[in-house]
């Protein structure tokens, strides 16, 4: 609260929204010895959640409900030198408000193949977890993906290093990621910023391949090996060797937007038994836009967690259709109508979610 | 005072919009750097990233600077279609969700017009921008997939 406040204090530093237009005074003395300037943006979803059918017993009531409301700030500290930090209040499902640094790095750009970021970043996993994550206005849905949830199967921060970069090989473009961090808390609950509970680090490579002759389209994969530190359950007296990799394709081309992800994980606990646990996830999703405002799609989420895994213990198999529209009747502003039915652990569960998500 | 007729109102009020509308059709967009900048030639390939920021450093290691210029402007129309493939909504999504991504911490730098965005490249050593072609002045164009501006094929031609 504290963090947010002091921003919010200093407006002399933010900039408005949207591209800064008109900005002749600047236009001859570039990036003098002026102090850095604070970019400040925001972003919030308000929805409208109807079930019909659900699985579990926990929030079924019909309710209106809050999004995160997220600070995003960034500034250029030098030619080469960038910081970003995303803030994050949001209201668990008892109301009780939480308050979050989801993000806050440096980044030394070094060259266009390598570039160097320290901090809090989005894990480097597949395609959804860095491009959208928090800001419900990015993505098409207004839902996440099953796999992507907060405090879901993936592990989707990461406390460390990470290099990364881009190269043009020919006809392809390929990115890759290679990052080392902190890695799994106790539970899925827990983010390490400050602590790893052992001393083993996760470590994660990507690369994705973007051919020239496809524009738009990118394919890619990653490995993410950690081990999962001993929880306080009985349950949990071992520590848990974790391997999880996935592929992801997605073309994004004029009004079309196909986006597929699949992961696999195992768990091995490091116990005389050595007891092994498998899950997967996946999602496709499609999404055609018409006349620049409206946007129907569709989406597919599976997950499946082998019983007994003492780490990932939520629910187990789930299938769901997703069909929904978004509108932007404006560009800083998207309407989303989405109906989803499916099945989790052989019971049925139905749907409807309304959204609007809104960048400040 | 004498009311001029419907006829002269017409005609006073339709030729400097087909003025425009000409010099829009007519228009080839130049892509410029500053003197000291040793390239000379890019592929359209290349200039597609340079122009989403996904090349942000010169062959030589230095830090590209993009300018851009304001809503509106018939160059940035040209832009706009032949190499962002966008509308100018969806082009600031892609700048925000760069920002969002970290790879940006800002949206590019964005002058009024041709002349000050020549005014600007022509001071700073690693700029690139683009300006009306019939407007260069003090700054090196650059030829894209080997054309100059107003050679047959040149991509950025509004024609």
């Amino acid at each position: 609260m504290i963090v947010f406040s002091a921003v919010l204090l200093v407006p002399s530093l933010a900039t408005a929204q949207g591209a800064p237009e008109g900005d002749e005074a600047e236009a001859v003395t570039p990036s003098g010895s002026a102090p850095p300037r604070l970019v400040i943006k925001g972003f919030g979803d308000v929805n409208f959640r109807l079930f019909r059918e659900k699985a579990t017993n926990d929030d079924t009531r019909n309710s209106f409900f809050l999004g995160q409301i997220d600070l995003f700030l960034t500034s250029q500290l030098a030619e080469r030198v960038s910081v970003l930090a995303e803030l994050v209040a949001k209201f668990r499902t008892n109301n009780d408000p939480f308050y979050d640094v989801d993000r806050i790095h440096i980044t030394y750009h070094l060259s266009d193949t390598a570039n160097i970021r320290l901090g809090k970043m989005h894990a480097a996993l597949g395609y959804w977890n860095q491009t959208y994550h928090h800001g419900a206005w990015f993505q098409t849905t207004a839902a996440r993906p099953e796999i992507y949830l907060f405090n879901g199967i993936l592990p989707i921060h990461l406390i460390g290093i990470e290099l990364y970069g881009t190269k043009a090989l020919g006809p392809v473009d390929i990115d890759y990621t290679v990052s080392a961090g902190n890695g799994r808390g106790k539970t899925l609950a827990d983010t390490t910023n400050v602590s790893d509970f052992n001393n083993a680090k996760a470590v994660n490579v990507l690369a994705s391949i973007a051919p020239a002759a496809i524009p738009g389209f990118k394919i890619g994969g990653d490995l993410w090996l950690d081990t999962i530190p001993p929880g306080d359950t009985a349950s949990r007296v071992d520590s848990i060797r974790e391997r999880l990799w996935g592929v992801h394709a997605v073309y994004l081309n004029g009004p079309v937007e196909l986006l597929a992800e699949y992961f696999e994980m195992n768990h091995v606990v490091k116990s005389a038994a050595r007891p092994s646990y498998d899950a997967q996830g996946a999602y496709a999703q499609a999404a055609y836009q018409i006349a620049t405002e409206w946007k129907p799609y569709y989406r597919f989420d599976y997950q499946n967690v082998e019983s007994g895994n003492p780490y990932l213990t939520a629910p187990g198999r789930l299938q769901r259709h997703t069909l929904g529209v978004r509108w932007d009747p404006f560009t800083w502003n998207g309407l989303k109508l989405e109906l989803s039915a499916g099945r989790r652990d052989g019971h049925n569960e139905r749907a409807l979610l309304a959204q609007t998500a809104f960048t400040f | 005072m004498k009311i001029p007729n419907r006829s002269a109102v017409l005609f006073a009020l339709l030729v400097p919009l087909a003025s425009a509308s000409n010099a829009a059709i007519g228009l080839d967009v130049a892509i410029i750097v500053n003197t000291a900048n040793p390239t000379t030639s890019i592929s359209s390939r290349e200039l597609e990233k340079i122009l989403k920021q996904d090349k942000q450093n010169w062959e030589d290691g230095k830090k590209i600077l993009l300018v851009l210029q304001e809503t509106g402007t018939a160059e940035k129309e040209v832009v706009l279609n032949k190499v962002y493939k966008m509308q100018e909504a969806e082009l600031k999504k892609f700048w925000l969700s760069k920002m969002f991504r970290g790879e940006i911490a800002s949206f590019p730098k964005t002058l009024s017009s041709s002349g000050s965005v020549s005014q600007f490249v022509g001071k700073v050593p690693n700029a690139i921008g683009f300006v009306d072609a019939s407007l260069v002045s003090g700054v090196k164009v650059v030829k894209v997939d080997g054309k100059l501006p107003g050679e047959a094929g040149y991509p950025l031609a509004s024609k």
